[in-house]
């Protein structure tokens, strides 16, 4: 039905890349891993011939989706929201922002594994927002 | 020493064509003249001694001609232009043409300037389309 | 564009010359008709004098320079622009060496914002631009809709800030209130300065009046103090400090009441305290601290706060010091809550310390070991294990083996847990102390295949990933163990290949198992994800012991779960987009969700949203919601929104909300009716509703006060309990 299996490394196209976030970023840890994965050489240093991806921010922010008949809040949506920045050589620097959601049930009788079930969420959040940049990035080179 | 005006003027030049009869007398290619400090050189110089001695009228011309004085305090003065005319008695310069005064710290760029040497006063004016431009470089220690 | 932009602001039209200024030339340039100079004394100009000196330009009709003094005077009609500023005015001063300029009789026109005005007196100089007898405003032209009238006005140049005292706020010349100081943002770079008074309602707290005042006190420190005056509670205190140095950055926020006339007088003061506090020691050590806390559960639903939902069950609190070390990243953390409402106290982890690998350790250019540890105290006075410490080590090898086409990962790990716990009832030995070693074995991989297919002519992309799962973990009695930070994982599509279904260490379910699953994605030819499929499925190869005590029975231990995800930009403005989760071996649909969106200029908008959901916490929740926003005119702005509890068949949340909006202020009047959160009634308890508390509030906004957000369409919704969601093209 016309599937193939993919051609290259998504990233065979940069063969190194910096990397800049703020300090001790999870997001950035993971994106780390995953260039090493796909063999990308990370610089330590801005270099204007090599791509740079540089993480502005990465905030989780929770909207109320639905309430219990007593007006207690029963479902939340968590919005992890990324925005970055990708320059590839001697171009212009492309800003990118996506969302990604999460619904979560809030149980105040178990607070505790609540805001652990939460901290897994936001690892699981933040694994799907490695594989978006790095799709991203597939596509730019 | 004597201040400048007190002092002879000397001309030199590669020609010389004087005619006595209107007391006008003329020079011409590398035209030097000369009074103590005071420098002007020029291509052509007219000498009108027709008001007496020690009131004649040089008037030099030149692309451009220049003059320089070195004036008590020793700042020097520098200036330019097409025309120069030295009146020795009022020690009036007046400049006309692309005329430019240089001062310690001060430019004066404008179609016609009369400087007096004696008072160090200069007044200029511009033409339809070139205004006067006057440049002041301040010295206060602090800028560059 | 918005409205702002379009009529409001005539661009200042400045003189060509000052584009070859340049800030760095110090000398004084000045064009004339003529000059007359006195060697370094004095010189005079006249005749359309223009004076360029660093990056400003004075015109004049006459102008005279003193060398000496190096100070420059002219007078009669002058313009004098910089690059912020543009002025007009009668008298002009400028000293050169100290660049101070004073005008006199000023009308001023700031060059990037809508600032404008006038003054009697105006200096600038590096530091500061000062203005005697001014008026501000950031009204056009011939609008004086409002002015900022002061005694003193003064712009610090580079913090953009404006210090304004003895100032009379106006309304079309109507003194409308007196500030004896008051801070104002001049740019948007800091929050928004003159925070207007808020008017509203509500039958909670009758009529509401809040008058911020801004203090900015230092370079890196600002504060807010916000007096507050409710008709049937009395008068309450609210004080937010935000700070931001090198090292810490954080925000106090405290809010006081003395006494609230709607509570017996035995009730005390109310009070909340929240803090955030970010602190990075070193390049290694950062601390980080969360903590809220209130008077009285109910606080937060009669008063409401700025930093929690007004429907929230229980304030977080967290301290932990964090260490990231070249090997090792080790987090001591001490977690707790406040519960409002009559549940369950929950666990306190005082503390938690957990030690682990900082990255994959490389054996070999196949093999990669990688450890987690961690120690915890938990304790809970109400709950049967009432203190327990709790030691978790677990070591695992990988080999991952990523290439274009396969990912492949296997991982062995051994998860060893030793506890010791205590309880006021006596206890067996099996309960007091408990050790559980248990291996782990997963297998997985996935393929990612793509096909090109034609999108309305142009090639787009069709993804198709297959992933495939085996996890092997044996059986363990655990149900002496506590629950201390583990619940049971709400099942979705994602959970199908968990490795736990529960949160937390205190259960490790047992599996031998294969999942099975895929998704494929449709982008369109500009590399959007339109849309999305997955399908997955657990294969037991071994079937669970069924555990005693499983947490929330009601929970289905769904093994086949189908997932779809889609968004649809169908036709040119509208968007169709729906989640779905549906357990194919149980026959039922767990959760669904979609919404029809239309989409139209900046302020247009309208979407019809559709929440359902099977159980949540043993409730089925269904909920139907409808938004509109459309411009009435070029300055009045319709806003609606109203969500419906379909189960119960009633409404929850209703806004209505008008706005008119002119070039340099704005008001806003919104009418809610929104149900109020009841915490004494349990959650499953149908026939028991919470009241419906009805409000109206109106918002005053100058704008240029730095105050430009806040008026849009999205902030304008933000008033009910379910902020808009815009249709965002898939996401993940």
């Amino acid at each position: 039905c016309g599937f193939h299996l993919r051609g290259n490394l998504p990233l065979s196209q940069f063969p190194a890349i910096y990397l800049q976030s703020d300090a001790h970023s999870e997001l950035a840890a993971l994106l780390n891993q995953r260039f090493q994965q796909n063999d990308v050489e990370l610089l330590s240093s801005y270099q204007s011939n090599r791509p740079s991806l540089v993480l502005q921010q990465d905030t989780l922010e929770r909207r109320t989706l639905s309430l219990f008949a007593n007006g207690q809040v029963a479902e939340y949506e968590l919005i992890y929201k990324v925005e970055y920045q990708i320059q590839l050589p001697d171009q212009e620097p492309q800003k990118y922002q996506f969302e990604l959601f999460r619904d979560y049930q809030d149980d105040p009788n178990q607070a505790l594994a609540k805001a652990q079930e939460l901290e897994l969420l936001l690892k699981e959040l933040r694994q799907q927002a490695a594989n978006r940049i790095i799709r991203q990035l597939a596509r730019l080179g | 020493a004597e201040p400048d005006h007190k002092q002879p003027i000397s001309v030199d030049a590669d020609k010389t064509l004087a005619s006595l009869i209107d007391s006008i007398a003329s020079y011409a290619d590398n035209v030097v003249v000369r009074q103590g400090s005071m420098l002007i050189k020029a291509d052509k110089l007219e000498v009108d001694a027709s008001a007496g001695k020690g009131k004649e009228v040089f008037i030099t011309t030149g692309s451009p001609a220049t003059y320089s004085q070195t004036l008590q305090g020793d700042r020097p003065v520098t200036a330019q232009a097409n025309e120069i005319r030295f009146d020795r008695a009022s020690r009036i310069l007046t400049l006309s043409g692309n005329a430019e005064v240089m001062q310690s710290g001060s430019l004066v760029r404008g179609a016609v300037i009369r400087y007096n040497i004696e008072l160090q006063q200069l007044s200029a004016e511009g033409e339809q389309n070139r205004r006067v431009t006057t440049i002041f470089t301040p010295e206060n220690k602090d800028n560059p | 564009a918005p409205l702002a932009s379009q009529t409001c602001q005539q661009p200042v039209q400045l003189p060509d010359i000052l584009k070859d200024l340049n800030g760095q030339d110090s000398r004084i340039r000045i064009f004339s008709d003529n000059v007359d100079l006195q060697e370094n004394q004095s010189a005079e100009f006249s005749g359309k004098v223009q004076i360029l000196h660093r990056d400003t330009l004075l015109q004049a009709p006459k102008a005279r320079y003193d060398t000496r003094a190096q100070t420059l005077r002219a007078d009669g009609g002058i313009e004098y622009f910089n690059p912020a500023l543009s002025v007009s005015s009668q008298f002009f001063e400028a000293d050169i060496s100290q660049n101070r300029v004073t005008l006199g009789d000023a009308r001023y026109q700031f060059v990037e914002n809508a600032g404008r005005g006038e003054a009697s007196a105006m200096v600038a100089s590096n530091e500061a631009l000062v203005l005697r007898q001014a008026v501000f405003t950031t009204c056009p032209e011939q609008d004086d809709s409002w002015g900022l009238h002061a005694e003193e006005i003064s712009i610090a140049a580079d913090s953009g800030w404006g210090e304004a005292r003895n100032a009379v706020f106006k309304i079309k010349d109507i003194p409308i209130f007196y500030i004896p100081y008051l801070t104002f943002p001049v740019n948007e770079q800091r929050k928004s300065g003159l925070l207007v008074p808020k008017v509203g309602s509500s039958q909670s707290t009758g009529i509401d009046i809040e008058l911020p005042y801004y203090l900015n006190l230092a370079e890196n420190y600002d504060l807010t103090l916000t007096p507050r005056f409710m008709s049937n509670r009395g008068a309450q205190l609210k004080s937010q400090l935000r700070y931001l140095t090198a090292e810490h950055s954080g925000l106090l926020q405290l809010e006081y009441m003395d006494s609230d006339d709607e509570k017996t007088n035995d009730f005390g003061a109310r009070y909340l305290t929240h803090l955030t506090n970010r602190s990075d020691f070193s390049d290694k050590w950062r601390g980080y601290i969360d903590f809220t806390d209130v008077s009285d559960s109910a606080y937060l639903t009669e008063l409401g706060s700025d930093y929690t939902n007004q429907s929230d069950t229980q304030l977080y609190r967290e301290a932990s010091l964090s260490y990231y070390g070249e090997q090792v990243h080790s987090h001591l953390k001490m977690q707790g809550f406040e519960i409002l409402g009559n549940y369950n106290q929950a666990y306190k982890a005082i503390p938690q310390l957990s030690v682990a690998s900082a990255a994959p350790i490389a054996l070999g250019n196949w093999l990669e070991a990688s450890w987690f540890s961690q120690y915890a105290h938990f304790r809970n006075d109400q709950a049967f294990y009432n203190a327990a410490d709790r030691l978790h080590i677990e070591p695992a090898l990988r080999i991952p083996i990523i290439t274009s086409a396969i990912e492949f990962t296997a991982e062995t790990s051994l998860l060893y847990t030793y506890y010791q716990q205590d309880s006021l009832s006596s206890l067996t030995e099996e309960q007091a102390e408990i050790t559980r070693t248990l291996p782990k074995v997963r297998l997985h991989a996935k393929i990612n295949m793509e096909r090109e297919y034609d999108w309305f002519g142009e090639p787009a992309l069709q993804t198709f990933e297959p992933q495939i799962q085996y996890l092997y973990i044996p059986y363990r009695d655990q149900s002496n163990i506590g629950l201390y930070d583990t619940t049971r994982l709400q099942d979705d599509y994602y959970g199908l290949f968990r490795q736990n279904r529960f949160s937390g260490l205190d259960r490790i379910n047992e599996a031998n198992q294969i999942t099975l699953g895929g998704t494929t994605r449709f982008y369109d030819n500009t590399e959007n994800e339109l849309f999305r499929f997955s399908l997955g499925q657990i294969f037991f190869l071994k079937d669970p012991e069924i555990t005693a005590n499983t947490i929330t029975q009601d929970l289905p231990s769904t093994e086949s779960m189908l997932a779809s995800e889609m968004i649809w930009n169908w036709y040119r403005r509208w968007y169709v987009s729906s989640a779905l989760q549906y357990d194919i071996e149980q026959n039922k649909l767990i959760k669904s969700s979609a919404s029809l969106d239309y989409r139209g200029s900046e302020n247009t908008l309208f979407q019809l949203n559709h929440r359902y959901s099977r159980a949540v916490s043993g409730v089925e929740i269904q909920q139907l919601g409808v938004i509109g926003a459309f411009p009435i005119d070029k300055n009045w702005q319709l806003i609606a929104s109203y969500y419906r509890d379909v189960t119960n068949h009633r409404m929850i949340d209703a806004n209505i909300g008008l706005q008119y909006e002119s070039c340099c202020w704005a008001v806003r009047f919104v009418a809610r009716r929104q149900v109020q959160a009841d915490f004494d009634t349990a959650v499953d308890n149908v026939n028991q509703f919470a009241e419906l508390d009805s409000g109206f509030s109106v918002q005053f906004v100058f704008k240029g006060f730095g105050d430009k957000a806040g008026f849009g369409v999205a902030d304008m919704l933000s008033n009910g309990i379910f902020s808009y969601r815009r249709p965002y093209l898939l996401t993940n």
